[in-house]
């Protein structure tokens, strides 16, 4: 599911998604949960659409305004030496979620071009801590 | 952004190869007259200042047939390898030797490297600064991370211990070879009978208190290219190696002036030119020698992490694959460890080298005949600061320090020449009754210490595009001892793959 094919894939489906959670035996539960977990989803996928936006921007405040725990300063210092960021974003799994808080793997492959020094590629699978605030999801930090 | 990356990456092998390829078509190593450049001074000091002197033909009242004088101020052809002039030659030339082969060679830390930050979730560079110039920092270049280039650099020498090299200012003193015995036996014609025996008197006979001076001119160059190469092997651990192509040029001129402190009366007994007595005579010789140096292998642990520095253990080994009779190489292997310690506040990045120089083996033997030095142990320890004046530009500043263990000191001093008394004054010092005097001039003498040599420098780390980086810097002597340079400058060029 691209949710923005030039830039960040979100690749989520919801069987995934739901084995991920845990499915519950009672089929009105099950749909019940399965209501709500597609609520999750979207949620993060926005979420992960946000941050990855926030760091494509090289803006260290954008990016704070959905991970409020990070050192701004040091990602200001950052992306003083970059002169773009790509981001993509995919394999998404939400791990755990209870509805304040959630667990969310996702395989993220980020390319840099610096100022100073040649381009380069990293990819790396992130498990990230997210906590619900008011009627959005943020995250709270990494696992990994 | 690839293309360009392409472009400087080829720009930068085509310039390498250029490099490898000149210096391959370089001049085999010799030397004049198939002489080991080491032993170039030496021989024109020691060997080849020789008297104009017909042998005495038969009949001559006194004195043996066939006596000439003619090497009588060459030790070596004499083969008097005793003669104090010697052992100051010895060790003007094992201490030339010795700097030549040892000369700092630029350092390679790695530019610009990125790391991913957890704390932070995307990339941060290693280091805005692109590391010291003639040290090492702590930093890493990181995991399968190779980064190689070549440094060149230029060296020429216009001081020894303070005393200019190429202006005739270093004097040697060559004394007469002890080659003969005069027996007085008043009242028979001639009056004495003199033999080809050596009594351990200058003194006895006579002319032998006469002296050559021998004044040094000396243009010595060595021009140094220096491949390297470091891999990361781990996120903490580098190994490198550099590989110097070395050219060493030495012109040099020894002026020879016959100092009569006995034979005034009778010129023609020591002279160069049977029609002018008083003439000199100027020995010019030149060499060089171009080829591979001694290769350094190096590995650097960076044990403690700190910000953009920390702590890091590194060893040098430098192999003697450089030919030591050409001064190509040093002679012997050399081990350095050194902990490295740097850090990064802003745009100053200090660091501090601290380390011992374990050595094995022998320098070039200078004089034949004589056993060679063994090459010293050293104390070296530098320290500096870059300055990152903007993200593509570095600026280093260090100071370079070595102290190269009991290699002995030569220093000027004011010496006595005794010789017998032309005017029968002066106390008698001979059992055949010759009375002395003396005659006083300032020469080398050899001290035993140790040798410490600084050199500062100042330079640019400029990141042209890409993972290219240009540097520049020029390296100048901060003491007075030992062999010391002009301003070597040096450039080179680095490129992270």
């Amino acid at each position: 599911m691209n949710v923005r094919p030039a830039r960040v894939t979100i690749a989520v489906t919801l069987a995934a998604l739901l084995a991920g959670a845990g499915a519950k035996p009672h089929v009105l539960h099950a749909a019940a949960q399965a209501q709500a977990s597609t609520s999750a989803d979207a949620s993060v996928r926005d979420l992960l659409q946000k941050y990855s936006t926030a760091l494509e921007s090289l803006d260290a405040n954008a990016v704070k305004k959905v991970q409020p725990s990070i050192p701004a300063e040091n990602l200001t210092k950052a992306f003083k030496d970059m002169r773009e960021l790509k981001v993509r974003i995919e394999d998404v799994r939400v791990l755990s979620s209870d509805g304040t808080t959630a667990r969310v793997s996702c395989r993220v492959t980020q390319t840099l071009t610096p100022k100073a020094g040649a381009k380069q590629t990293t990819s790396v699978t992130r498990v990230m801590r997210l906590r619900r605030d008011a009627d959005m999801w943020l995250i709270d930090g990494f696992e990994r | 952004m690839c293309a360009r990356r392409s472009t400087l990456g080829s720009a930068f092998l085509t310039a390498s190869i250029s490099a490898i390829a000149v210096l391959a078509g370089a001049r085999p190593a010799r030397a004049q007259q198939n002489l080991p450049l080491a032993q170039l001074l030496p021989d024109l000091i020691l060997r080849d200042i020789t008297l104009n002197s017909p042998p005495l033909p038969a009949g001559v009242p006194g004195a043996p047939e066939g006596l000439t004088h003619t090497a009588h101020f060459s030790p070596i052809e004499a083969g008097e390898l005793n003669n104090p002039v010697v052992g100051i030659v010895q060790g003007f030339t094992t201490q030339m030797a010795t700097q030549f082969a040892t000369f700092p060679l630029g350092s390679s830390s790695g530019g610009m490297s990125y790391v991913f930050d957890e704390s932070v979730g995307t990339f941060r560079r290693a280091s805005m600064s692109f590391g010291p110039l003639f040290a090492e920092r702590a930093l890493t270049i990181g995991r399968h991370k190779l980064n190689a280039g070549f440094n060149y650099q230029r060296t020429s020498y216009n001081r020894f211990e303070g005393q200019g090299l190429d202006d005739g200012s270093i004097k040697f003193y060559l004394r007469h070879n002890d080659c003969c015995t005069v027996v007085l036996t008043p009242g028979v014609a001639p009056g004495f009978i003199l033999t080809t025996v050596p009594n351990g008197t200058r003194i006895n006979t006579p002319f032998e208190g006469d002296l050559i001076e021998a004044s040094l001119s000396l243009k010595a160059t060595t021009n140094t290219a220096a491949f390297f190469a470091n891999y990361g092997v781990t996120n903490r651990w580098d190994v490198g190696i550099a590989v110097p192509v070395v050219n060493v040029n030495i012109e040099a001129s020894v002026t020879a002036r016959i100092i009569r402190l006995v034979t005034a009366s009778n010129p023609t007994v020591h002279t160069f030119d049977l029609n002018n007595p008083n003439a000199t005579l100027t020995i010019p010789r030149s060499g060089h020698a171009t080829g591979l140096g001694d290769v350094v292998v190096r590995s650097k642990y960076h044990f403690l992490r700190s910000g953009a520095g920390g702590l890091a253990a590194a060893v040098d080994v430098r192999l003697p694959t450089g030919d030591a009779d050409n001064l190509l190489g040093a002679g012997g292997t050399q081990a350095k460890f050194l902990l490295v310690a740097s850090n990064e506040r802003g745009r100053i990045a200090p660091h501090v080298n601290l380390g011992y120089t374990v050595a094995s083996g022998t320098i070039a033997a200078t004089v034949s005949g004589l056993a060679a030095a063994e090459l010293p142990d050293e104390f070296n320890y530098s320290g500096g600061v870059e300055v990152i004046a903007h993200p593509r530009v570095t600026v280093n500043a260090d100071v370079v320090g070595r102290t190269m263990r009991d290699t002995g000191r030569l220093q000027i001093e004011s010496k006595e020449f005794q010789y017998a008394s032309t005017n029968n004054t002066g106390p008698v010092c001979d059992s055949q009754g010759f009375r002395c005097a003396s005659a006083f001039f300032d020469e080398f003498q050899l001290h035993s210490g140790n040798l410490t040599l600084l050199l500062g420098t100042g330079g640019v780390k400029y990141n042209i595009g890409g993972n290219l980086l240009l540097s520049g810097s020029v390296l100048f002597p901060l003491s007075n001892s030992g062999l010391r340079s002009r301003a070597t400058v040096t450039i080179g060029l680095d490129y992270a793959f």
